[in-house]
Formats: C-alpha cells, structure tokens, sequence
C-alpha cells in the first residue's frame, strides 16, 4: 500500500508538470468539441469549392457527428494518448530512476498497479467528459436522429474500456523494451492483428477491438464476451507486467 | 555483518563474478576497490537485492539473502554511481516521496535534518532539473539514508564532486561509521579509500585479488620505493638493472625511476653504487613508503593470487 500511495501520488505531480493530462485531454476533449463543428462548417467550406447543390449529398445528422468522434477516438486521439504514455515504465527503468524506490523496499505489484489504475481513471474521465461535450455541441449543432444521452454514455464506457486494456498491455510492452517507441510499436501490431481476426466471425466477439466497433452501432450487440475476454486479458498482461518487474536486473 | 561466499555471476556465457567470498564486520567502512569494469557495481546490484546470481550464498545478518532479496529495503541505504531522480520534483517532494515508499513516519523532520546534512537546504525548492552533478550526488547520498538503515552501499560517491564537496562526504561517511552504520565503498578513488576505510578488498576481472585490513595491507604489500631523479633521460635503467634480484620492478617518467625494491637492507647499500654504474648524473634521491595505489597498479598489473 504505502508504494501504491507513493507512486499514484507522483504519477499525479508528473502527468501535470510533463502535461501528460493537457496532452491527453487535447487529443480526447479537442475532438469532441472539434468534430460538430467541422461537420457543420464542412458543405459551407465546400459549397465555394464545388459547383451545384452539395447539401443533397452530404447530409449530417446528430448520430453521424457522434460517430465521427467515435472514429477519431479510435484513430488519431488513440494514437496521441498512446504516444504521451508510451514511457510508462521503460523510462523508469532503462533511466535508472528505479533504483532509489527498490532499496527503499518498492512492491513492483503496487507500481504497476498505481500507474495502470492512474491512467485509467484520468482517461476514462476524459473519455466521459469527451462524449458529454460531443453530445452537447452535436445535439446544438445537428438535427434529426438524434441518440438518448444514456446511449451515448453506454458508448463512452466501450471506449473506456479498450482505452484500460490499452493501458494495461501498453504498460507490458513498455516494461519489454528499452526504448519507448518499440512498445508503441508492438501495441500497434496487436492492433492490426486484431484488425485482423475481427474478419473471423468464430473469434470476433474475442477480440478487444470489437468495443470500438459495437460503439456507435444503432443496436448494440451483445458484448459480454468481449468484456470477460478484455478483462482476462487484462489480468494477463497485468501479471506478466508484475512478473516482468520483480524479475528485473540492471534497474 | 554481511558475508559473501563463493559468489558468481554470468551474463550469457562471460563470468563477471568469479567465485568471490569477502565479510564485511558491522560499524566498519569495507572499501572495494577496482577498475572500472571490475565488477565492483555488480557486486554492489547484488548486495543490495538488485540483482540476482548465479551461485553462492549471501548473508545479512545471518539471514539468506537469497530468500529475502528486495525485502531488504529497511536495512540498507544505496547510492548508485549515477543517481537518477525525477528532474520535475525538488528534493523535498522526492525525499517524501521515497520516504512514502519505506512507509516512514516523522518523514518531514528526517527530510529537513538530511538535506541540512548533505548542504542542499537552500536548494531545497529548486527543482532537481536544475541540479549540477555534485548536488545531485549529494541528494543521492540523502535518499541513501533515509529511513536511518543500518548498512550504506555507496556506489562511487565522490567520482563527481570538487574538492571540498569530495572532503564533505568523506566526513560524512566517518560518521556514519561512529553512528554505528556500516558502510561499503566502492571506488576507484584510492586516496578516498586509504582516508576512510578499515578494510579494503581489490577486485580485477571479478576476481577478489587482495583482501585485508587497511594495516595489513599496508605491513603485508608496502614495498620501499625509490624515487631517483637523473640529470638526463634514464629510460635504459630498466635493461641495465634488470638481473638485480632485490629490485622488483622500475617505473620510468621522464627523467625519473621509481624503484621498488623488495629487500631494503640490500637496497640501502647497493643502489647508490648501481645507480653510479649508468653514468647519468643524479639530481634527486628519495625513498618512500608504497601508497594503497602503488599497492594497488601492482596487484592489478600482475594480475597476482595472492
């Protein structure tokens, strides 16, 4: 407990000093705000640039200014939080910066634990915050099917969920590789792996990346095995993160 | 009282600890001295549970520390030879937050009286970043000793300090000794080490070459030196004097031998005579006591088992 109350307290101090939590939220909230305006602005901008009536062709509604905040979650606000989080613990260890906390009796299950829980809970705020806001310019901005706001949140929890996996498997692969860059470039390749097996209809209802494709679909399928599978995932990477850590030399 | 026996430890196929044994009494200072590359960190990853190894038996206080490694937290203090921070914390913040690790309470008095102690109170609020090498190493040698543990392992403390700052941790490591701590030292500072340390172990290729007191050591493999200074250079002295049998070796600089000889009676009323022979007039004729370096460039060089 004491090292899990040390850590979280000092993943605080850092994501605010290295603004990690600006970072984050930028990526996350920016494109919630963003997203409807650009939707609305977006046949004005054409209309100077093509001739005849584009209105006819581009129609958008509340539902599709979600979805589009959906597609950027998945996309570009992804790969800005994995970037601010891709040093989670390599920068610990490969800079030394363990050493000190070790002699003093560290509980590597209560570190990565702290980091994990840490990360999770700032993201899934933003998250929630993201869509609150998302629906909100959406609803002013878009008429016409629109979602309830409950729905809207049933889709913010999807993500959440995928962004904690990632987090989790990301902390593994940071813990693997020296250089931060190669565990964002592993969490990529399980990404596209799983892309991947999302086609074989057997084991899709497996896969993590099934949250982010149920989220924003008119009828939600059913998603009971994603969520046992991503939490025994979790649990799986977590205790390899755990095993990695205690086993660690040259800290 | 910590006792090693018959540690190694590989890295892949290469060896870097070689069947070392050494014991270090409770409330000494032990120096462990070595070339960079020796195995004097591994040695000291071991000892403070960072590091596994491969055969051997360590033992805290007659606990296995096979057993307990990384639970041994309470007891010891290290000062690696970089130290690494958080370079957005000041050191009050980072204190407290290595303090909240060891569960310490009282942290803030403890936090106050080290930081006095190792003279960084007037940069208590300056963020580590902005620290220069020495005051981190001093903040290093702080975050060592919280928590008050029992044994220091101190990992090069002075290689980056000026002068005066290297003065400062040599005092400060005799009174941890009179406090009743035990302190291992691991240097390539041998002036450091003969001020400081009781007991002295020379490591070379992750072989314990030379173990033994500081007095020992000096009575055991003090060898009388002769420092002659020629008028002209004297680099043919070496051939010329090389079937003397009393004579164990010669160092030449410039236009100056250091003798050293192993049999001081002959040395004494011979080697003006020898040194006649090579018809280069002398400037300067000195003889001195061996240093722990001269001890230690001879043990090293000759590589000896002794």
């Amino acid at each position: 407990m004491p090292t899990f109350k040390a850590y979280f307290k000092k993943e605080i101090i850092e994501s605010v000093r290295q603004y990690k939590y600006i970072i984050m939220a930028a990526g996350i909230i920016l494109f919630a705000i963003a997203d409807p305006i650009m939707l609305k602005v977006l046949p004005e901008m054409l209309k100077g640039q093509l001739s005849g009536d584009i209105s006819s062709l581009i129609k958008i509604d509340f539902n599709m200014a979600v979805q589009n905040y959906i597609k950027d979650l998945s996309q570009i606000s992804y790969f800005i939080v994995i970037l601010a989080l891709m040093g989670i613990l390599s920068d610990e260890i490969y800079k030394h910066k363990l050493v000190f906390p070790y002699t003093k009796g560290l509980n590597p299950a209560a570190l990565v634990l702290s980091k994990v829980l840490h990360y999770s809970i700032a993201l899934v705020i933003l998250i929630f915050a993201g869509f609150a806001i998302n629906y909100y310019y959406a609803y002013t901005l878009f008429e016409g099917n629109v979602i309830p706001f409950s729905k809207v949140m049933s889709y913010a929890m999807y993500i959440s969920i995928y962004y904690v996996y990632t987090v989790v498997l990301l902390t593994f692969f940071s813990s693997l590789f020296k250089k931060s860059i190669l565990a964002v470039i592993s969490l990529l390749v399980v990404d596209a792996i799983s892309a991947a097996l999302m086609n074989i209809s057997k084991i899709s209802a497996f896969i993590p990346a099934r949250l982010l494709s149920v989220a924003g679909t008119p009828d939600m399928a059913d998603i009971t095995k994603t969520i046992v599978s991503v939490a025994i995932l979790c649990i799986i990477f977590f205790t390899a993160t755990v095993i990695r850590m205690n086993r660690i030399e040259n800290l | 009282m910590i006792e090693v026996r018959n540690l190694t430890k590989r890295y892949g196929t290469i060896e870097v600890l070689k069947n070392i044994s050494f014991k270090i009494e409770s409330g000494s200072i032990y120096g462990f001295l070595g070339r960079n590359g020796a195995g004097k960190t591994t040695t000291m990853n071991i000892l403070t549970g960072l590091s596994g190894y491969d055969a051997g038996e360590i033992l805290v206080d007659n606990m296995n520390l096979g057993a307990i490694r990384r639970k041994i937290g309470g007891k010891i203090g290290y000062l690696p030879e970089n130290p690494a921070f958080y370079n957005y914390m000041n050191p009050v913040e980072y204190l407290s937050f290595i303090a909240d690790i060891r569960g310490m309470k009282n942290k803030d008095s403890q936090i106050g009286k080290l930081l006095e102690i190792v003279n960084l109170k007037d940069a208590a609020k300056k963020r580590i970043g902005r620290y220069s090498r020495g005051m981190r190493q001093r903040l290093g040698i702080a975050s060592a000793l919280l928590g008050d543990p029992e044994i220091v392992f101190l990992d090069e403390p002075t290689s980056a300090l000026d002068p005066e700052g290297r003065l400062d941790v040599l005092d400060m490591i005799l009174k941890l000794k009179k406090q009743g701590k035990t302190v291992f030292l691991s240097t390539h500072i041998l002036n450091d080490a003969e001020r400081v340390c009781d007991h002295l172990s020379i490591i070379d290729k992750g072989k314990i070459i030379i173990s033994a007191s500081l007095d020992e050591l000096k009575k055991k493999y003090t060898l009388p030196i002769y420092d002659i200074e020629f008028e002209k250079a004297c680099g043919e002295i070496k051939d010329k004097f090389s079937d003397i049998s009393w004579i164990d070796s010669i160092k030449v600089k410039n236009n100056t031998a250091s003798i050293y000889v192993n049999d001081i009676d002959k040395a004494k009323s011979r080697l003006i005579y020898e040194t006649e022979r090579l018809n280069n007039p002398v400037i300067s004729f000195r003889i001195r006591e061996s240093s722990l370096e001269d001890i230690f460039i001879r043990m090293v060089k000759h590589d000896a088992d002794i």
